[in-house]
């Protein structure tokens, strides 16, 4: 049978193999939508990339392949169905999603939060002080634009410039980086 | 400007959690914008409801994700797992309280429901709200937001929160998607005799 023909695609699934699957996407999919989330930053787009990141792995992965093993094909996945994303949507390439298929260090299953978390940090730590709050306010601590204008004691109209200022600040001090 | 209002509906999609509109950003400053604005959508956010045990398993949520080797092989497999997780879309599951050790415990009877408006309880732990259906049902629901915890009034037609403005419709479905609210847990409840009960602890 030839690989991508409709008749390899529809191929008979046995039992065992299912329970495998499943057992796959049950230990690795709140990690893969973890990582997925933070790179396309919202939860519709966010369960459909991942939903399309289990379906193009698990045909290609033993059930039987060790737990790392498995991960990093997934994450190695996500990040090449994270630049399709933004290639398809928005026309972007996001080249550091798409180049790093090569399996990252064991710290990076658990650690990734608190890496990103402190790279937002820092970012956030170079911005004035008010385009920082507005962020953090909005961004981190998800309030709406009313609470954060009240919040700030600025008017809602005031706290929404000064968000598209932030954002535009701290896009900008993330480009001329080197 | 039709370049700043693209982006600026593409950052207020992400932050109201729903799918952003789709466009060509051929601009590089609303590229970069793009890109500070998805990264600092940390994973923390999610924290809490993807950790939360899948208790809601044997109800499967109707975004529950489909897979196996491809549509045939998944439908033929059966296979659909609830992710439990949380977005700002309309058809949600509604989670069920049901306490391990409940004991159904009488909170108003019939005749205090009778002018039709919700009527707050506290019976143990819980703090409830009953409704009564016009076609003469009355079910219970958590009066806890599901925002940030508050204890929301009632209205003849809603349940609002005091602290940021939240509000439920009578069935527990968030009336707006400014927060990240999820729909108020059902309760148990019953009619004996006149008398409105729970089940709680």
């Amino acid at each position: 049978m030839e690989p991508g023909s409709p008749a390899s695609r529809l191929r008979v699934v046995g039992d065992e193999e299912t329970a495998g699957w499943e057992a796959l996407y049950r230990a690795h999919v709140v990690a893969i939508y973890r990582f997925v989330f933070s790179r396309c930053g919202n939860r519709p787009d966010a369960e459909d990339i991942t939903a399309a990141v289990f379906l193009r792995a698990l045909p290609r992965l033993r059930p039987s392949a060790a737990e790392g093993e498995a991960r990093a094909y997934l994450r190695a996945t996500a990040r090449s169905v994270l630049a399709e994303h933004w290639a398809t949507h928005y026309g972007l390439e996001m080249a550091e999603y798409a180049e790093d298929l090569t399996p990252s260090a064991p710290a990076a299953s658990g650690d990734e939060g608190s890496a990103n978390r402190r790279r937002v940090t820092r970012l956030l730590a170079r911005l004035p002080d008010h385009y920082r709050r507005v962020l953090e306010l909005r961004f981190l601590r998800g309030l709406s634009v009313k609470e954060t204008a009240r919040e700030m004691e600025v008017t809602v109209a005031n706290a929404k410039v000064l968000q598209w200022r932030a954002l535009r600040s701290a896009a900008a001090l993330e480009e001329e980086r080197p | 400007m039709i370049r700043r209002s693209r982006t600026h509906r593409f950052v207020g999609a992400l932050l109201r959690d729903r799918r952003p509109p789709r466009f060509e950003a051929a601009d590089p400053e609303d590229a970069a914008m793009l890109r500070v604005a998805t990264s600092l959508q940390l994973e923390e956010r999610l924290r809490g409801e993807l950790d939360a045990p899948r208790r809601r398993a044997a109800q499967p949520s109707r975004r529950g994700f489909l897979i196996g080797g491809g549509v045939a092989a998944a439908a033929a497999a059966g296979v659909a797992v609830d992710l439990g997780l949380r977005h700002s879309e309309s058809d949600e599951t509604q989670g069920e309280l049901v306490p391990r050790a409940g004991a159904w415990q009488q909170v108003a009877t019939l005749a205090d429901l009778a002018d039709g408006r919700p009527r707050r309880f506290s019976a143990g732990s819980v703090e409830g709200v009953l409704v009564h259906g016009p076609d003469g049902t009355v079910h219970a629901l958590s009066a806890v937001c599901t925002h940030m915890g508050c204890l929301l009034q009632t209205r003849s037609d809603s349940l609002l929160c005091p602290c940021h403005g939240a509000a439920f419709d009578l069935g527990g479905q968030p009336l707006d998607r400014e927060y990240l609210t999820t729909p108020l847990p059902r309760l148990r409840s019953r009619v004996v005799g006149g008398r409105v009960e729970v089940l709680v602890v």
